[in-house]
């Protein structure tokens, strides 16, 4: 396990040589959290309620989401179909190393300092802004919440490492990944709550994986969820889990078949 | 047990055609002719524990392919492959624990850290005790002149620096196979003269078997005893490279220098001029005319230095290919 916690470290330090990149993504994060949360507060002037939601709670769902997205969708996984491509997958299937548990570890340098730098932004909007923030206060709630995010983080690396095993069979990853990005903008309620849709729409996007990424833990946080709803969200969740690893493992030891280390 | 055991060897490699311009680019949209390489195209050969084997062959030839066959990283499409008693593209840990393979152009230290934290990382992936490292890392080091180099961020180091870490990294586990795609590739000649020096040092030291493919014909001269010559995905000789000039190489090249300067005319009916500058003339004569034609010249002529050599290697191998033409792409 030790190589993997190597992993993981020079990541980190890769990560941290290009400073300025970093800090503008982060300026990046944050200043997508303040549109969206001007935009929310402005429909709400006047108004108590929307969509079933609260201010307060409509407030902390915006603000909470970067630190959702530093924990589930940041990843390095793209560069799996860059290193297919490349060749330079070969450098790794040529060592004694899973490639993916180095996959998991490269994440993990990612999230890491993801969540450091919105562990600091949040509290500091909150300060800055003074939204109605609603504090969880029930620590099952908590636990809930913490154990969502751990299933939604392997269920989108999972995802994307799908959608990077296209570099096997084609050079375009990128044209597959927008669409993907595009998609879970919509569907996984990095814009909006999902349960604001129409019912019956509701109902379809609860069966498909990308709710349980961001708004499922996002809603354990504000509570109020029912046992009921609480099953069937971890249920799926799992289920789906299982499906994308299967899926994942297959399309990984076919790819390799295909894999030609092309430029190498 | 053989340790590189190849049989009837085949990859064949699926592409796309593209003609040129814009409006085919817009047609492959919709089909795209589809066509077979066949990149290695039924090899078979077997090396002995210890042995360095060069591979020759021309761009192309499909050396790359076996190599990446033989370290796991490619499914062979159709024979048998086993090295150490592994099968490779099963990629089992403790197989590649005990192989390497090193690639010119390619590196797998981490760019923009010091080479350190990659060789580190390897310790780690090959399961070294800090002893084994520490030992293994100083005799690279110093067999490869690199001083204080692992210090610095890879991406500062020049060309050849970072090839001599890239070399450390591979070798840090001291692997019992190594498979070495043109190690010498962009070095200047004092670079190339050391890595070859090591590579030769690294072969005798450990008993490591090598299988080195190179451009340099220097390379494998100097390095190995047998050589194994592919084209077009075809075995052309796997054999001794002394054997191999005898075999091929019909005619054997005089020089003579002579005491005054002489007319290139005069040689012509002895054999083919290679070139002639003042006073000396280098042709060559078939192998057995050779002697005859050296007790002509040195009767009548006042010659002041004079040898009969083999032709060179890059010769010998020019012929053999010209002498093998293989169909080409079906």
């Amino acid at each position: 396990m030790k190589k993997y916690w190597f992993v993981t470290k020079n990541s980190m330090s890769e990560y941290l040589t290009y400073r300025l990149n970093f800090v503008l993504w982060r300026v990046r994060v944050v200043v997508s959290v303040l549109i969206t949360f001007f935009l929310w507060q402005t429909i709400f002037s006047g108004k108590e309620v929307i969509f079933n939601y609260s201010e307060s709670q409509m407030m902390t769902y915006i603000i909470l989401l970067s630190f959702i997205s530093a924990v589930v969708l940041s990843t390095q996984t793209f560069r799996v179909a860059e290193e297919i491509n490349r060749g330079t997958l070969s450098n790794f299937l040529i060592r004694p190393i899973s490639y993916f548990r180095f996959n998991i570890a490269r994440d993990l340098s990612d999230k890491m300092i993801n969540i450091a730098f919105s562990l600091v932004e949040v509290p500091l909007i909150i300060l800055l802004f003074r939204p109605a923030f609603f504090w969880q206060t029930d620590p099952l709630n908590w636990l809930l919440f913490a154990a969502a995010l751990f299933l939604s983080s392997l269920l989108y690396f999972e995802i994307s490492m799908l959608l990077s095993f296209i570099g096997f069979w084609s050079r375009e990853v990128w044209a597959p990944r927008f669409i993907f990005f595009i998609l879970i903008a919509f569907l996984a309620g990095t814009y909006f709550p999902l349960d604001i849709v129409p019912p019956a729409v509701y109902s379809i996007l609860r069966v498909l994986p990308f709710t349980y990424l961001v708004f499922f833990p996002l809603r354990i946080y504000l509570g109020g969820l029912d046992s009921q709803a609480l099953v069937v969200g971890f249920g799926v969740t799992i289920v789906w889990l299982f499906i994308l690893f299967f899926v994942m493992r297959r399309v990984w030891q076919n790819g390799l078949k295909y894999y030609t280390s092309e430029g190498q | 047990m053989k340790t590189i055991y190849v049989s009837h060897l085949k990859k064949y490699y699926r592409i796309f055609k593209r003609r040129e311009g814009l409006l085919s680019a817009f047609k492959s949209l919709v089909s795209r002719p589809q066509h077979t390489v066949k990149a290695v195209d039924d090899i078979s050969f077997s090396i002995g524990e210890g042995e360095l084997v060069g591979f020759i062959g021309p761009n192309g030839a499909g050396k790359t392919t076996t190599l990446k066959c033989l370290s796991g990283l490619l499914y062979p499409s159709a024979g048998v492959v086993e090295v150490l008693g592994f099968k490779p593209f099963k990629r089992n840990n403790n197989y590649l624990k005990q192989i390497s393979l090193v690639m010119g152009q390619k590196n797998q230290l981490w760019w923009d850290l010091p080479a350190m934290e990659s060789l580190r990382l390897n310790k780690e992936i090959y399961d070294l005790t800090e002893r084994q490292f520490r030992e293994n890392l100083e005799e690279l080091s110093q067999l490869l002149e690199v001083g204080d180099m692992a210090k610095v961020p890879v991406r500062q180091l020049s060309l050849g620096q970072r090839m001599k870490m890239e070399l450390i990294a591979a070798l840090i586990h001291h692997p019992k196979v190594l498979f070495l795609d043109e190690p010498t590739i962009g070095l200047d000649i004092v670079m190339q003269k050391k890595m070859r020096d090591f590579i030769a040092g690294y072969n005798r030291n450990h008993k490591a078997t090598i299988i080195l493919t190179s451009h340099y014909m220097a390379d494998v001269k100097e390095l190995a005893k047998r050589v194994i010559i592919i084209d077009r995905g075809r075995l052309l000789y796997d054999g001794n490279l002394t054997d191999l000039i005898k075999k091929y190489a019909d005619h054997k090249v005089i020089t003579a220098h002579f005491e005054k300067e002489v007319k290139s005319e005069d040689f012509r009916k002895l054999g083919k001029l290679k070139s002639v500058n003042g006073k000396s003339v280098s042709f060559t004569v078939s192998r057995n005319r050779a002697k005859a034609v050296a007790v002509d010249l040195l009767k009548n002529y006042r010659i002041r230095d004079f040898e009969i050599e083999e032709p060179e290697l890059e010769d010998v191998i020019s012929i053999i290919f010209q002498s093998h033409p293989v169909s080409h792409q079906v």
